[in-house]
């Protein structure tokens, strides 16, 4: 089964779990930023940091 | 010969995701892949580097047209005869029975990689491995050696995290599961300790 982990990047996730992607499009929507645009190739847990995300709920 | 990726008209993560799919098929071919904005052109861009491969852009009115070659010392080598060497370390002390002569074993396994031509492209610490990149390790200088040398030194994130190392790193860079398992597919050799 599939676990995402929080150090892989989105490129990775999506690549994993293609249905993820519109997990990132709902916060970009909500956060008014494009995640898969700007940082595609950063780690999640970064993102969520960087955004201040739970990442869990991300999970 | 070389395979076009058409990815006018698509939005990120899109134009990446087809082009590295056709860069996993490793046919060896050139890579083009056509996009219409700029930051698909940047990310593809970035994609190629990562991946290893050379790039040029070439513009087209609105387009841009992404022209890849993987790096020149692997085109046209086959796979099966690439002599890159990827090493997985699984533990910071080099086989079993007694922890002091593993450490001591260890040591000396790295200095000897320092000192040998072998061509070693990836060095992979997982689960107590870590111990060996972090501070306080007593191969650091030898890992650092290699890292000069061309050499990537990777250290898995989950297990940096676990053995709370994480800002304790004083070589090479963090990885994830994703990148370790694609890169010791890609490789040309494995070893594993």
């Amino acid at each position: 089964m599939f676990q995402v982990q929080p150090n892989m990047t989105l490129l990775q996730i999506i690549e994993l779990n293609p249905q993820s992607e519109e997990v990132f499009r709902q916060y970009e929507t909500e956060l008014g930023s494009c995640f898969l645009c700007n940082h595609l190739f950063d780690p999640l847990e970064n993102i969520a940091q960087m955004y201040q995300l739970d990442i869990k709920q991300i999970f | 010969m070389s395979r076009t990726v058409d990815a006018r008209g698509l939005t990120c993560p899109q134009p990446v995701i087809l082009t590295k799919r056709v860069m996993d098929e490793k046919s060896g071919e050139e890579i083009v892949t056509l996009v219409d904005n700029p930051t698909s052109l940047e990310n593809v861009c970035k994609l190629a580097k990562s991946q290893g491969y050379s790039f040029t852009v070439e513009e087209s009115g609105a387009e841009h047209h992404i022209h890849m070659v993987k790096d020149a010392t692997q085109v046209n080598l086959p796979e099966a005869t690439s002599s890159d060497i990827t090493i997985l370390v699984k533990s910071q002390f080099l086989g079993g029975g007694n922890d002091e002569l593993g450490a001591v074993l260890m040591k000396g396994f790295l200095y000897t990689l320092t000192e040998s031509a072998f061509n070693l492209s990836h060095l992979i610490f997982i689960n107590g491995g870590v111990h060996l990149s972090t501070e306080g390790s007593p191969v650091l200088e030898h890992l650092q050696n290699l890292e000069q040398k061309g050499v990537q030194v990777l250290s898995c994130g989950t297990c940096l995290d676990f053995y709370s190392l994480k800002d304790k790193l004083q070589v090479g860079q963090v990885t994830n599961m994703y990148t370790i398992v694609e890169t010791l597919c890609n490789a040309g050799k494995t070893l594993m300790f």
